[in-house]
């Protein structure tokens, strides 16, 4: 018997210890004499079969909750059927949908393409395509026979093209409910088209949840995402996220860097006093990542070079997606982590003021594995390519497919290459590859221009393990 | 000896649908 590869232990203030398993999920409190049994199994200066009768019953207990295993080699070969688990996984069928790559916002960290600056006119989403994307997903269904649908809106900015979401969300609802499926949408939206008549018109199709995103208090909001005329937003997103918050739980999202981290408390505060407080589901922020030589105040961390070769960047909103979001040729390389401890560190100040005002917000610890290891989560761009993740959209040479069933050069290798995608294989012994996966492809792509390399934010998870075994013994 | 369980072992934990990026929980869309 020996200690699971997949323990992590925070000490706490009283002398005891927080355990957590990263693959059962289990988290005990144990006296200090247990973690020195643990030490001496682990050290293999004891065996389980040499412990007195007192320890017996102690160990017994952990074992059950994985903290302690048979044999390590055995526990390799469990994470791998983990994996595969999650990834084989037909209760859920998820396909987020980006309905257009256009956008009515100019935010100032905006690498995507469609405002001041960027000439390309962004994608649209045609009702045929629309109607096609819906076929597609029924076939899906079909074939899965999942008991849930889960449909996510998204963009470029989802509710500037209304007609394509009501088109498949309806038509999806309808084969849903056929098949004895339940159907839930979610869109993820700037807010400032938000309205009860859309949301009222998407309830009954599924609609359970809208994140809408605020980047700090009203006059940081309205500096980092004005108007394309550069008008403010805030004032407005909030009171439309006022009238529809009756009618479905809200998320709050929330882009931050060093200069604006600090403005978030007063945005928390200004939520906090709302009446519709109480409809907020989560509020989850994620770090602006600029990309190298990107002119920018002071203060900013440019740690994602995208677009290193000036070319006119696409792909899924920023906002939402994610800073890291593009392509990676022509990119300087450079380490994710040559800078983002700083970030790690924000995003624990951030979550700590979060949850001091009783928002609900992502723990940090359990960041994954995400959607792009699961095989029946699906991506569909504007023009009806399929891709592993949103953060790959408008990245031709990375599209795994089309809705219509064409097969053109390199849909099947790029399907090939995410399928075989596993790089927490490259993580070697690190505990928290079960709660991770390896970290973010499409981050990795991006910033160290291989999908395949880990995209480590260890330090991150760490500080979060802290903050969760505190809650999770109410200290 | 003590072991105290806060949470007990579980077969497939909840994970959001991107937690790195898009932070859609899979708790708001139950």
């Amino acid at each position: 018997m020996r200690p699971s590869a997949f323990n992590v232990r925070v000490p706490l203030a009283n002398g005891e210890v927080f355990l957590m398993n990263t693959l059962t999920d289990a988290q005990v409190v144990v006296s200090d004499d247990v973690v020195a049994v643990l030490d001496r199994l682990d050290s293999g200066a004891a065996d389980a079969h040499a412990v007195v009768q007192g320890e017996r019953e102690a160990l017994a207990t952990l074992e059950e909750n994985g903290f302690l295993v048979r044999q390590r080699s055995s526990e390799r070969a469990a994470l791998e059927s983990y994996f595969a688990e999650f990834r084989e996984d037909t209760s859920q069928l998820r396909v987020t949908i980006l309905t257009t790559l256009q956008c009515n916002f100019a935010c100032d960290y905006c690498y995507q393409g469609d405002h001041a600056g960027f000439a390309r006119p962004a994608e649209r989403m045609s009702l045929d395509t629309a109607r096609q994307a819906a076929a597609w997903i029924a076939k899906q269904v079909e074939e899965v026979q999942p008991r849930q649908l889960v449909l996510t809106f998204f963009g470029g900015e989802p509710l500037l093209n209304v007609p394509a979401m009501f088109e498949i969300a309806g038509r999806s609802s309808k084969y849903a409910a056929s098949r004895g499926v339940t159907q839930t949408v979610n869109i993820i939206t700037n807010g400032l088209l938000l309205t009860p008549e859309v949301v009222e018109c998407m309830v009954p199709l599924g609609l359970t949840g809208v994140k809408v995103t605020l980047d700090g208090d009203p006059e940081t909001h309205d500096r980092m995402r004005p108007l394309r005329g550069g008008q403010g937003t805030f004032d407005r997103i909030i009171e439309n996220v006022r009238r529809v918050a009756p009618l479905v739980p809200i998320t709050i999202g929330g882009n931050f860097d060093l200069e604006t981290a600090a403005r978030y408390p007063a945005l928390l505060d200004l939520l906090k006093a709302q009446d519709f407080a109480g409809r907020i589901v989560k509020v989850a922020f994620k770090p602006i990542i600029r990309r190298a030589g990107q002119e920018r105040s002071s203060g900013v961390i440019p740690l994602t070079p995208v677009e290193a070769d000036g070319r006119t960047p696409n792909g899924s909103c920023v906002t939402a997606a994610g800073p890291s979001t593009g392509r990676a040729a022509g990119m300087a390389r450079c380490s994710p982590c040559d800078s983002c401890n700083l970030i790690d560190d924000e995003i624990a100040y951030l979550r700590e003021e979060t949850q001091r005002r009783g928002f609900p917000t992502p723990d940090g610890v359990h960041m994954g594995p995400c959607e792009i290891h699961r095989r029946h989560s699906h991506t569909i761009g504007p023009d009806g390519s399929l891709y592993a993740c949103p953060g790959f959209t408008g990245e031709f040479a990375l599209a795994v497919g089309h809705i219509d069933g064409r097969c053109e050069p390199g849909h099947a290798a790029a399907a090939r290459r995410f399928d075989r995608l596993a790089p927490w294989r490259q993580c070697g012994d690190c505990p928290f590859i079960p709660v991770c996966g390896g970290g973010c492809a499409v981050a990795a792509h991006a910033e160290l221009g291989d999908m395949d390399a880990p995209s480590c934010h260890r330090r991150s998870i760490e500080a979060a393990l802290t903050s969760l075994a505190e809650e999770a013994v109410g200290e | 000896m003590k072991v105290k369980v806060l949470k007990n072992a579980q077969k497939a934990p909840t994970r959001d649908m991107c937690p790195w990026m898009i932070t859609v929980a899979l708790e708001s869309v139950k």
